[in-house]
Parts: C-alpha cells; sequence; structure tokens
C-alpha cells in the first residue's frame, strides 16, 4: 500500500511538473494551449494527491494531516483548488504564476513522504479539531493565492508604469481585477484564519489536558497571533482603500514571505508543533 | 495548376500608381464581366484597396498565357501603357497564387501587419465576384480555404494582438486598466482633435459617464449636449478630478495644467483607486511626474506611440507561426486542386457502373410487374446506395492516389481496369 501510495505521489508530483513547464511555455509563448494543458495536468496532479490522501486515510483509518508529508498533501490540494477558483475566466492566466509555487510545495511533499508515509498519521482528536486543521490549511492556501496574485499585480502594474505593453501583460486581466481578486483573497484568508484562531483558542481553553496550560507560549501561536493581526491590518486598510494598488501588493507578498521564513527556520530548529495527538511540551 | 494571381501592392509600387490602377467598387461588376469576355470564360476575382490591386484568375489556359491576359486587361481597362506599371506588377502561378492569396487575407502582407480590415475588403471582393456569377468551383474553394486560414491564424496566433493606431491603443490600456469602463467616468480637458477622436473611440466601447473641461465653459457646453455628457466650469478641475477615471487632456497651454499634488488629491479622496491619464497635447498638459504616483498611470503621446510600435513589432514575431499555419493552408488546397485531376474519370466510372445498374434494375422491374411504384423506388433507390457504397472507397483512394503520387500512371491503371475511353 506505502509503495502504491508514494508511485501515486510521484506521478502527482510529476503531473504538476508537467503543468508547470506549461505554465512557463504559456508565459514565454502566450500560447493559449499551453495553458490549456497547465490547467489539465493540475488537475490530474490534485486529483492523484487527493487519490494519495485516500490511499491513507484507508490505510490508517485516520485523517491524515499530522505528518509534514500528509500536511504538505493537503496543502497542495487546497492551493490547486483555490488557484482553479481564483482563477478562472477572464484571471485564468494567473494560474501560470500559481504553478510554480505548488510544484515546489509538491516536490517538498515528494522528498519527504518516503519516510513519513511508513508510518502511521496520528489521530486528530474529534472532527472538530480535524476541521480547526482543514480550515488553517485552506486559509495558508488563501494566502498563497493572495500572494501570487500580488506578483502577478506588480507584473501587470510595473508594465503599465514602464509603457512595456505587449507580451504576457496582453494576457493577463485587468489590474482591477486583479486588485479585486487579491483582496478577495486576502478577505477570506483572513476571515478563516481569525475563525481558525478562535475556534482552536476556545478549544484550547476547555480542553486544559491536551496542550497545557499556557498553550498559547508555543511557537506556533506565537507566530499564528501576529500572522492574523497583519492579515487584519491589510484587509482593513485595504477595505478603507488606504492601502491599495502596488503597495498592498507588495506588503502581501512581503508579509507571506516573512511568515513562510519564520516558519521554515522555526522547523529547521525543531521548534514546530505542539501536539494535538500527544502530551504538549508547553504543558508544565 | 491554373490559379493565378496578378497585381501590385504597396510593397511594390508608389501610392501614384495604385491609384490610377484601382478599381472603385462600382465599377468591379464591368471589370470583372470584360475580363470574362476577355477570357472566353474562366474565372476572376478582384481585389482593390488602398494598398493593393490583385486580380485573381482560375482558367484551363497556361499560367503564363493567363497572365499576359491580365496584363492586357489591366492595360486597357486602365487605358495606361503596360510598359508604366509592369515593372511594379507582381505575378504569381499555382501554389504561389494560392500561397499570396492566403497570406493577403490572413493579413500577414498589410502595411499594418495583423489589421482586420483586409479580410472583410477580401471577403467583399469574393461576394462581388459571386454576384457577377465569375467564380468557379475552384476560386469558390480557393478563397473559402483563404479565409478559413484567416480565421486559423488568428485565433491561434497572436498576430491580431494590441493595436496601433492611438486611439485605439488608448482604449486598450483603459481596458487592460478596469474591468468594466460602464461604469467609468472619463473627463475631457481640452477640446483638441485627437482628444476628441479617443473620446468617441471609449464611447464605442461603452464607457459610462463623460466630464467636459474646456477653458471656453461655452464650448464644453455644446460637446456636452452633443455627446451626452456634464460640462465642468475649468477652475472645478481639481474638484471634479477625484470623479474621474480616465483622464483624456488635449489642451493648447504651454506649461502642464496638471501636477502630482492635483491627484494625490484626487486619491485620497477615491480611496487610492486606479487612475488613467492620456497626454495627447504637445506640449503636455500632464506633468511628467505623475507617473511616479502609485495608482496613476500616465500616457503621453511619445508613450502612445512607443506601444504602437511594441504592438507592431510584437505581431511582427508571429509571422513565422502565422507562415506555418499559411503553409499547412496552402499544402491542403494543393492537394485538393490535385485531386480534381481524377473527377473525369470519376465521373466516368460512375456512369459506367450506374449504366450497368439502371439496365439490370430494368430488367428486374419488367421481370416483376405486379410491384407497386412505392416497392419500384425503394428497390432503385437500394440499388442507387449499393453502387454509391461501392464507389465511395476507391474513388476517395483515388483522389489521395493521384495528389500524392504520379497522376497519369495512375489515372492510366485505372482507366485500363475499368475499361474506360480515354478522355
Amino acid at each position: 500500500m506505502t509503495i502504491l501510495t508514494l508511485a501515486v505521489l510521484f506521478a502527482g508530483a510529476l503531473a504538476y511538473a508537467g503543468a508547470t513547464a506549461a505554465s512557463a511555455l504559456y508565459l514565454s509563448r502566450k500560447r493559449e494551449a499551453a495553458l490549456l494543458l497547465t490547467r489539465r495536468l493540475a488537475l490530474l496532479g490534485a486529483g492523484l494527491f487527493l487519490l494519495v490522501f485516500l490511499l491513507r486515510w484507508a490505510a490508517w483509518g485516520c485523517l491524515p494531516m499530522t505528518t509534514p508529508a500528509d500536511a504538505l498533501v493537503v496543502f497542495v490540494i487546497l492551493a490547486t483548488a483555490v488557484m482553479f477558483v481564483s482563477a478562472r475566466d477572464t484571471t485564468r492566466a494567473v494560474a501560470s504564476f500559481y504553478l510554480p509555487a505548488i510544484f515546489v510545495l509538491a516536490v517538498l511533499c515528494a522528498c519527504v513522504a518516503p519516510a513519513a508515509f511508513g508510518q502511521a498519521p496520528k489521530a486528530l482528536h474529534g472532527v472538530f479539531l480535524a476541521g480547526h486543521v482543514i480550515l488553517a490549511f485552506l486559509a495558508y492556501a488563501f494566502f498563497l493565492g493572495a500572494s501570487v496574485t500580488s506578483v502577478a499585480y506588480l507584473f501587470q502594474s510595473r508594465h503599465l508604469k514602464k509603457h512595456h505593453t505587449v507580451g504576457l501583460f496582453q494576457a493577463l486581466p485587468p489590474l482591477e481585477r486583479l486588485d479585486r481578486s487579491l483582496f478577495l483573497l486576502i478577505r477570506h484568508g483572513y476571515l478563516m484564519f481569525a475563525t481558525t484562531l478562535l475556534v482552536g483558542a476556545v478549544w484550547a481553553h476547555f480542553d486544559r489536558e491536551l496542550l497545557g496550560p499556557r498553550w498559547y507560549l508555543a511557537p506556533k501561536i506565537l507566530q499564528a497571533v501576529p500572522m492574523v493581526l497583519f492579515y487584519a491590518f491589510v484587509f482593513h486598510a485595504r477595505q478603507c482603500g488606504l492601502l491599495r494598488g502596488r503597495k498592498l501588493a507588495f506588503a502581501v507578498l512581503i508579509g507571506f514571505s516573512i511568515m513562510l521564513g519564520i516558519y521554515l527556520v522555526r522547523a529547521l530548529l525543531g521548534l514546530s508543533y505542539y501536539h494535538f495527538w500527544e502530551s504538549s511540551p508547553w504543558a508544565s | 495548376m491554373g490559379v493565378v494571381a496578378v497585381g501590385l501592392s504597396h510593397h511594390t509600387s508608389p501610392l501614384e500608381l495604385r491609384e490610377r490602377l484601382h478599381f472603385p467598387p462600382e465599377t468591379i461588376p464591368a471589370a470583372l464581366r470584360e475580363l470574362q469576355n476577355r477570357l472566353h470564360g474562366g474565372a476572376a476575382v478582384i481585389l482593390s484597396t488602398c494598398n493593393r490591386v490583385e486580380i485573381y484568375a482560375h482558367h484551363e489556359k497556361d499560367a503564363a498565357a493567363l497572365c499576359e491576359d491580365l496584363r492586357a486587361f489591366i492595360a486597357s481597362w486602365h487605358r495606361i501603357p503596360e510598359s508604366e506599371f509592369v515593372p511594379s506588377l507582381y505575378e504569381h502561378k499555382g501554389p504561389e497564387a494560392v500561397s499570396h492569396l492566403f497570406r493577403v487575407t490572413a493579413s500577414l502582407d498589410s502595411l499594418v501587419v495583423g489589421e482586420a480590415q483586409i479580410l472583410g475588403q477580401v471577403h467583399e471582393a469574393f461576394m462581388l465576384a459571386q454576384d457577377q456569377q465569375s467564380v468557379d468551383k475552384v476560386l469558390s474553394a480557393l478563397f473559402q480555404r483563404a479565409f478559413s486560414v484567416a480565421k486559423q491564424v488568428r485565433t491561434e496566433t497572436r498576430i491580431g494582438a494590441g493595436k496601433v493606431s492611438v486611439a485605439s491603443i488608448a482604449v486598450d490600456l483603459a481596458v487592460s486598466i478596469f474591468i468594466d469602463l460602464a461604469d467609468k467616468t472619463v473627463m475631457i480637458v481640452g477640446s483638441g482633435k485627437m482628444g476628441e477622436s479617443t473620446l468617441k473611440s471609449l464611447l464605442a466601447r461603452g464607457v459610462g459617464r463623460i466630464l467636459l473641461v474646456n477653458r471656453s465653459h461655452e464650448k464644453a457646453l455644446v460637446l456636452a449636449e452633443e455627446l451626452g455628457g456634464e460640462a465642468v466650469p475649468f477652475e472645478d478641475l481639481d474638484e471634479a478630478l477625484p470623479r474621474a477615471d480616465i483622464v483624456v487632456t488635449s489642451t493648447a497651454a504651454a506649461v502642464p495644467l496638471l501636477h502630482p499634488g492635483h491627484f494625490q488629491r484626487a486619491l485620497r479622496k477615491r480611496g487610492n483607486a486606479p487612475m488613467f491619464v492620456i497626454d495627447i497635447a504637445v506640449p503636455r498638459n500632464v506633468d511628467p511626474a505623475v507617473n511616479e504616483l502609485d495608482n496613476v498611470y500616465l500616457y503621453d503621446v511619445d508613450a502612445l506611440k512607443q506601444a504602437a510600435s511594441e504592438n507592431l513589432e510584437a505581431r511582427r514575431e508571429e509571422i513565422d507561426q502565422c507562415l506555418r499555419l499559411v503553409d499547412e493552408g496552402v499544402a491542403k488546397f494543393v492537394q485538393w486542386m490535385q485531386s480534381l485531376i481524377a473527377e473525369p474519370a470519376i465521373l466516368s466510372i460512375s456512369e459506367e457502373l450506374h449504366g450497368i445498374r439502371e439496365r439490370e434494375l430494368q430488367k428486374l422491374l419488367d421481370a416483376c410487374p405486379d410491384l407497386t411504384g412505392e416497392q419500384r423506388e425503394a428497390v432503385t433507390q437500394m440499388t442507387r446506395r449499393i453502387v454509391n457504397a461501392i464507389l465511395q472507397r476507391p474513388m476517395s483512394q483515388l483522389k489521395r492516389e493521384v495528389a500524392t503520387d504520379d497522376p497519369s500512371f495512375v489515372l492510366q491503371l485505372v482507366r485500363r481496369i475499368f475499361g474506360l475511353k480515354e478522355s
């Protein structure tokens, strides 16, 4: 079963590699056929990753989300779903900006999966917690989407400013559409992330056994709070027109990059986790 | 192949000569009739635009002789000695003529490569010739194929992407900033001709509201009434600016009228919603420093011209891809033309087999006098279907064989097999 799961995962990563290559072709040649191929291969990749998720679930009998490989599988699926929802119709060309980021995640997943897939994922305590984790992943996927859309916005805006309006510029959607898309992604991500934190806080408060009384000192929480505050600021600043256009795009991109950097540093230093499935190191 | 294209274009001749050889639309029917009389049949289409005068013709006679006839016709119709235009004339025969028409129709031979007008002009020329019954099966198929290749070129490449005139570029840029122009407001400062033409292009794309600002308020009122906009006194320009999503300036002012400060104030009031500024005045009406502001995109005449030349360059980069599609189209058409060689043989075989069918059918019907009319018709139809079904595959194969192999050998063989007389 593990070998089959790994094979499907690698096939999925390959599909994402193909989608990324096709998106690069689209970015350089602006051929609609390349974009169509990008979307089809991405759909295939997401389908295969979903199959991995189901195989893991079937093999171990619990929602597979607690190992880094499983978490990446879920994140890749959700990021692709966000891509398909936000980059459609007139904004479909933005999909070619999503793919490199999703491909990196898929490759990362394929690298860590062989070591992780031999073990059972730890079961989450109940549906409530599973919902909490999925919501957090979805919020991250929206934040990734916002960052990718920011790149597209900055690209369009720069080309308009420099009066260079040929090539990919012509294939991308209007600035106003990108701005609106960016705002929606920030809004959905922020609302979901805020809900996730509130739900998590309520749950941690009532179920002290699981994370201990000082759960709020866990590195993940210490990162999540500035993160939600940052997106709250960005969302409200955009809502009232204080931050818009290039500045908003830069803020979103830099904010997400900093948070991604902190996450990686935290992961490398082993300061990563409070454990939903065992006693917390922050319990005492 | 008896298809030829004879003519001259902006590549080979000066405007003065093209004017002298031009066929005004109202004279084309008479010219086509005259041409058919001269050629004693055959088919022809006359394409006459400001950039080219061309005659496409198909005739059983030799292509060189056909070209000679067309040259003589042009000279006599316009009463110009051949020596005056022959040096500028090009003559394409067979596949080159086909390729030329496909390139012309796909706008690869146009003065502004990728412009869409030529497709309509070729279509009109073809329709006019069709009305005069001066097209035959070959020319009809040739032009239909030309239209389909042109469509393919436009949809599969970006040859038509990006406009090349100042007014249309301004509209394209507006569309690349705003989702829908219907809910946008355009402010016109001044009443220059270019400004008016840009405004008309924006109106044609459905821009929602118009604000007209002019030093002469009366003039602004007149224009506002004419275009259905709102006249704003010049002194209120600063106040009205935040309402405008698109600003077009074309006044004769010697110094800039709008500075970064104007737009900073406007942006604050607009919640930093983007503004597109088109300054088509010379000297400029808008301080170039405005382009440094976030969410303001300023295009002056030079920037618009740069966009035009970039668009043109981008179109040129697509030409190789377009020519590949044209070559594919030419190859298919040439193959189809070759297959026509087999038509007389196919017709003879079909007549032969249907002759046998009819004789045998008659014998059967004579032997069965009790059959009703309906039954006789049913049997007749059935025998016809059988013969057609038997013929279909070998005849398609025969067309393919003559198009790819030595046609005379294949046709001779077929004639021998079916015992057909030499045509």
